[in-house]
């Protein structure tokens, strides 16, 4: 059986899930950027899949977000912030014939068609698709997302002000 | 697109929220614990009560003003407000802190579960605010404070 190792480099950059044959990788926790993880396996090759997480991915991700956006008292104590709809679609078939197989994964500057990662390693690597793409379904719950934010807010501007007129 | 979309199951998304919510509970705890000192020294509720009523006004994006014309003379009427919330608020002050205690109690607990990430920083600050806030509550509870 070999182990395959994954180490990201710049693993703050941008939230990914990995995956080899459809199965996620689980890492170590970050540190300085770096974390690592690894997955044993009795194939000759293996399919390695890389996606952008994001909570906006989530079913119920309009009831999770509102909650934070109340929570965190209308954003303003919200450290996460979801801005961009461009995800990573990565997938390639990794060759581990070699003795002890790494591969290093770092994520290049996230632009719609840039090439998304950038793997290193003694792996031989060949990749069926390697770029950022615009997720509308994404684009789309982000833009949901911010006018639910307004509406809730001028709701509570108004009750708000109801308030302070009782009070007066 | 070559590839499924990512679309995970709620179940998947868990330890993502939590680390969320003790990320936005992290923070909030650093709001109460100003409410708290504002609170517990009376020469900080005059700068509590003037930045309340300044922002109220980008908070109701100036419609405030529609609503009571004369607005203004919160201002000017200051002092006499300021002298009489003051024992409400030196009552609230117990709350603030039992508020910041929670929160900081909550969002350390929920940092520590994270297996994606370390949170040394805030970890290192909920724990040493905690020391401080554990001692004045043993000495509310004594009734040394």
């Amino acid at each position: 059986m070999k182990e395959l190792v994954i180490k990201q480099i710049n693993a703050k950059h941008v939230r990914k899930m990995v995956y080899v044959d459809d199965k996620p990788v689980v890492f170590s926790k970050v540190k300085n950027g770096v974390c690592e993880g690894s997955v044993k396996t009795d194939k000759e090759s293996v399919k390695l899949t890389v996606y952008t997480f994001t909570e906006l991915a989530s079913p119920l991700w309009w009831l999770f977000s509102m909650l934070f956006y109340i929570i965190s008292i209308f954003g303003l104590f919200d450290p996460v912030k979801f801005k961009s709809a461009v995800m990573i679609d990565y997938l390639a078939t990794l060759d581990l014939t070699q003795e002890n197989p790494r591969i290093n994964l770092k994520t290049n500057y996230v632009k719609e068609g840039n090439r998304a990662i950038e793997l290193s390693g003694n792996v031989a690597v060949l990749e069926e698709v390697n770029a950022y793409y615009l997720d509308a379904e994404i684009k789309k719950r982000i833009k949901s997302l911010k006018i639910l934010k307004i509406a809730v807010f001028i709701l509570f501007i108004i009750l708000l002000l109801l308030k302070l007129s009782t009070l007066a | 697109m070559k590839n499924k979309k990512y679309r995970p199951y709620l179940a998947d998304m868990a330890p993502s929220y939590l680390t969320h919510l003790g990320l936005i509970l992290s923070n909030l705890s650093i709001l109460f614990l100003i409410l708290t000192i504002a609170t517990f020294f009376v020469v900080f509720i005059p700068v509590l009560y003037y930045l309340i009523i300044i922002a109220i006004i980008p908070l109701t994006i100036g419609t405030v003003f529609i609503v009571f014309p004369n607005y203004f003379s919160l201002f000017t009427k200051g002092t006499d407000i300021i002298n009489a919330l003051t024992p409400v608020i030196e009552k609230a002050s117990p709350l603030f802190l039992a508020l910041t205690a929670i929160t900081l109690v909550v969002s350390t607990i929920l940092l520590l579960v994270d297996k994606k990430e370390r949170h040394t920083g805030r970890l290192v600050y909920s724990f040493s605010i905690f020391a401080v806030v554990l001692v004045v509550l043993i000495g509310i509870i004594g009734g040394a404070v």
